[in-house]
């Protein structure tokens, strides 16, 4: 008879078998559903499946597009664990797909969701150069774009992008087919460590036809712009938690000094904070607003504190980690490596300080201007 | 002459195990953070050694970024452990008498107390450790599950050999050569050597390792083979019984 068998390793086995947390939850009180839980647990994996290749995971862009909810439907708060679950598995994935979630949202904000066809991948391109800036005219019925546009990820993979270009009366959006003879691609060479295969290269573009998309200036005043502005915090946010979590592997399998320690306790920090800005944000984003001030700060305002928090955890974590572990993962664990370069390279699309003081800017105008209310706090 | 134990490397052969080692990395991962937690300030580390892997293997190691690699073509068990422990002790920072070697395989799930028992054991003089191990049960009939703990004297001073929980001093494992380049009962040899050289074997059965129990092994006369035999009521010939026991 098997007398001698023993329970003991059950235990051991149930222990082992604790499932592995690989999606990223933003909820800050509660823990996750399992179902929630097994959805972007799902999701890491598809990412990383992807492994890298663009084609794959324009593949996955689609699929996503397709299938993820759009922001201030309800389900803004899970839209967001989703692209922090993106950011955790993988920055050249969720740098891809997110812009085209972002243009997917903008034209059903629009209300032009039709110009999106079935196999068709969006970026937006919306940064200003110092230079001449895309022209946009009227001509006959429809429009044409002139000029150059700085800062166009992955143009020569897309198959559509909207571009903000200048109208006679202010900045507006406009779909472009990337594939129109007169855009060209500079040549000037992607040296980037991080998001190695994410070039960003300028457009030059001569008499391309364009198809407006909502009115003169609707691009940066709809609040979606706000709610877009804290997805890619999300993603921020997400690739942070993986490197906390080499971090936490760091400090559960050896034993921790008081430094060791700190840097556990910062992480966890930075990160709650995060996850508590994306909690109260989610919760303005689905009231939506009105124009009194009772409905809460503006969207613009949420976003920049959102932002700023996120990329302020994301540094920290990025510290504490550099200095807990040593240079020992940054050599030899090529994961980690690239995490960490693609991290530094993402999280510049933050413009730092300029980027608060240009919040500080919102906080006094929103405090002062026509319709100002109490002060911020 | 006090023995010191100042780190432990945990070495794991694995050939296209991908469906199991998931398990076995989160056991050891367990393990080594039970150790951390309550064990004294000896740092741990783990190296897999992945032979002639085709699978997703190496997917698997990217959830364990901590773990250590080492890619070899051996296509033997053997050669892999030396492997497996020459990579480990390259990157220990203790000399080889104060670095013990903790093997495991792919295939087996360590108890949360396994480093704890081979580092209690080291430290008390032990040269080389012999640990027990168990079928999985769900991966056996109850029948043939009685009839391997027939056959199984699990006990302290057992006389069992098992790849799957063995642990060794890196100066004795030098001293005797390591493991012999053969793709079956390395460990049983490895054993018998020191032995027969006079090293300390502590036999134990305080660490029990769960191994896989399924009946196609990939060796005939491996333990999947004597798993397979059980099935058919036999007992003889157990590959963990130790020529040299006595």
């Amino acid at each position: 008879m098997p007398h001698s068998f023993r329970t003991t390793s059950a235990i051991d086995e149930a222990n082992a078998e604790a499932p592995t947390t690989r999606g990223v939850h933003l909820g800050a009180a509660a823990a996750p559903t399992p179902d929630s839980r097994a959805s972007l647990n799902e999701l890491h994996a598809a990412a990383r499946d992807c492994r890298g290749e663009v084609e794959s995971i324009l593949g996955l862009a689609r699929e996503l597009g397709g299938r993820l909810p759009l922001p201030q439907q309800g389900r803004t708060f899970e839209l967001w664990e989703s692209l922090a679950t993106l950011g955790a598995a993988d920055l050249t994935a969720a740098r891809i797909i997110e812009p085209h979630l972002d243009a997917v949202a903008i034209l059903n904000q629009a209300g032009q969701a039709g110009l999106q066809a079935a196999d068709s991948t969006w970026g937006v391109f919306a940064a200003q150069g110092p230079g001449q800036q895309l022209l946009a005219t009227q001509a006959g019925s429809g429009w044409r774009l002139d000029g150059d546009k700085p800062w166009c990820s992955l143009a020569g993979d897309l198959s559509n992008a909207l571009v903000t270009a200048r109208t006679d009366l202010g900045m507006r959006l406009f779909a472009v087919d990337l594939r129109s003879p007169g855009i060209s691609i500079s040549q000037r060479p992607w040296t980037a460590l991080g998001l190695p295969s994410v070039p960003s290269q300028g457009l030059s573009l001569v008499n391309v036809p364009a198809v407006p998309v909502g009115g003169p200036d609707w691009y940066v005043q709809r609040p979606g712009f706000s709610w877009g502005g804290i997805g890619v915090a999300a993603i921020w946010h997400g690739a942070a938690t993986a490197v906390a979590r080499r971090l936490y592997d760091h400090c559960r399998l050896r034993k921790p000094d008081q430094i060791a320690l700190w840097h556990l306790g910062c992480a966890d920090q930075a990160l709650w904070a995060g996850r508590c800005a994306f909690q109260a944000a989610a919760v303005v984003a689905e009231r939506g607003r009105g124009t009194s001030d009772d409905d809460g700060p503006q969207p613009a305002i949420v976003a920049g504190r959102v932002r700023a928090t996120v990329v302020a955890a994301a540094e920290k974590v990025l510290s504490v980690a550099a200095h807990g572990m040593g240079p020992e993962p940054l050599a030899f664990e090529p994961e980690h490596v690239q995490r960490v370069a693609d991290l530094e390279l993402y999280l510049r699309q933050d413009h730092g300080e300029r980027s608060l003081s240009s919040h500080g800017a919102a906080i006094l105008a929103a405090a002062t201007g026509p319709g100002a209310g109490a002060a911020p706090w | 002459m006090t023995t010191h134990i100042g780190e432990i490397a945990v070495v794991v052969p694995s050939r296209n195990e991908a469906e199991l080692l998931p398990h076995a990395l989160r056991a050891l991962a367990a393990a080594m953070a039970h150790f951390a937690r309550t064990g004294p300030p000896v740092p741990t580390s783990l190296t897999v050694v992945l032979d002639c892997t085709s699978d997703d293997s190496a997917q698997i190691m990217a959830e364990h970024p901590w773990a250590n690699i080492k890619r070899v073509s051996a296509g033997r068990v053997g050669a892999a452990r030396n492997a497996g422990v020459s990579a480990a002790a390259s990157l220990a920072k203790v000399p080889p008498t104060q670095l013990w070697i903790a093997n495991t395989d792919a295939d087996s799930m360590v108890p949360s107390n396994w480093l704890e028992r081979h580092y209690a054991l080291a430290m008390n003089g032990a040269h080389v450790l012999a640990g027990t191990v168990e079928p999985v049960p769900t991966d056996l009939g109850a029948a043939a599950l009685a009839r391997w703990f027939d056959c199984h004297d699990l006990r302290e001073g057992h006389s069992h050999v098992h790849g799957a929980n063995l642990g060794f001093r890196a100066d004795v494992f030098s001293k005797l050569g390591g493991f012999s380049d053969q793709s079956l009962h390395e460990d049983r040899d490895f054993v018998a050597k020191a032995r027969a050289h006079g090293y300390a074997v502590a036999a134990t059965d305080s660490c029990r390792v769960s191994t896989s129990g399924r009946l196609h092994g990939r060796l005939a006369g491996g333990f999947a083979d004597f798993l397979a035999r059980l099935d058919g009521g036999e007992c003889a010939g157990a590959p963990a019984q130790s020529p040299t026991a006595g």
